[in-house]
């Protein structure tokens, strides 16, 4: 008896831990993307081990601002987050500064992919940087006595 | 006078034990994933957030071309705050000002407010004793509402804040653009990172 309610338990947290996105998309893809060439630089093999850049997308937004995606799929068997911001580089390789470039986080499940995007900040912009760190790795405290 | 001294001292020395395991205040980047992560109001990290998706989302509309002059003029409404906070809204429109303000798309009207106010009345004050021809006139206007929602289950507390913008076409008075961006946190007490 108590033998099979651990059994059950012990599948029911494996099936848990294991939910993954499944998706449905047609044949015939009609998007045609503007996808760019990229490279990636890994320093967090950690990182690495369960994300996937699968297309880099370029296109004009506004009239004269470059608008782009980078589709990321994650490959982990678990829920799992990262954060990413965009570094704007103009035509005379000086980072842009102003405004101040956004840190934003994503939680994607197994197999989830998630289009991050982003729209630079003046028409002189001509080049783009992704980063990305895995979340986490907070430390948690108590920041109210009376929590 | 033994046991006093022995007390002074083992309280002194608890003093600096406790003193000694706390985390001294150091300078974070703003907004980054080193910031705090509060259960309990809006962070300054969640403001940026909102603000730089309803940017790319108002960017990406190419709707500032429905006014032939570029760079179009806005004039920023009321945002109205339906939070148990009191917050001040600039943290949201001020960012997006700033971002379309430096895009080279929008040019905001700062003598021109909600209820007549306007956000710099010196500006104002002067134009008229001045005799200046009247201030131009703006093309849209951006407006929008901030909600809370909460909801618990057993320790665990979660907030989610709902970013409500819209802009509107003052010669038609259509809202031509909206967008509503969340934010949720979930959690049973604050945390420092995310």
């Amino acid at each position: 008896m108590k033998t099979s309610l651990f059994s059950g338990l012990f599948a029911l947290a494996l099936m848990a831990g294991c939910a993954s996105v499944n998706t449905v998309e047609p044949t015939n893809q009609r998007a045609t993307p503007s996808a760019i060439p990229s490279q990636v630089e890994i320093r967090d093999s950690e990182l690495a081990d369960w994300i996937e850049i699968v297309q880099v997308n370029e296109s004009i937004v506004s009239g004269n601002l470059m608008k782009v995606q980078v589709e990321v799929q994650s490959i982990s068997s678990r829920y799992r987050g990262f954060n990413y911001r965009f570094i704007w580089i103009e035509q005379n390789g000086m980072a842009v500064t102003s405004p101040d470039p956004v840190w934003r986080g994503v939680q994607l499940p197994s197999g989830g992919v998630q289009f991050v995007s982003a729209v630079a900040p003046n028409p002189r912009v001509v080049d783009f940087r992704l980063q990305l760190i895995k979340a986490g790795d907070a430390r948690d405290i108590d920041l109210n006595p009376f929590n | 006078m033994s046991h006093s001294f022995k007390i002074i001292a083992l309280s002194a020395a608890s003093l600096l034990l406790v003193q000694g395991c706390k985390t001294p205040a150091t300078y974070v980047e703003s907004n980054s994933p080193q910031t705090i992560v509060s259960l309990d109001k809006i962070n300054t990290q969640d403001w940026a957030q909102a603000a730089d998706q309803m940017i790319i989302s108002l960017l990406s509309s190419n709707v500032l071309a429905r006014d032939p002059n570029t760079p179009t003029i806005m004039a920023v409404s009321r945002i109205v705050n339906n939070t148990t906070q009191l917050v001040d809204t600039n943290l949201l429109t001020k960012k997006i000002r700033v971002a379309l303000n430096q895009s080279g798309k929008v040019l905001t009207t700062s003598v021109i407010g909600p209820g007549g106010q306007a956000e710099d009345e010196l500006a104002r004050e002067l134009a008229a004793e001045y005799n200046y021809p009247p201030a131009a006139r703006p093309y849209f206007t951006l407006s929008g509402r901030i909600i809370e929602d909460r909801a618990s289950a057993g320790s665990t507390k979660q907030v989610a804040y709902i970013f409500q913008m819209s802009l509107t076409e003052i010669n038609t008075g259509l809202a031509v653009w909206e967008d509503e961006k969340t934010i949720t946190k979930q959690g049973e007490r604050n945390a420092v990172g995310w």
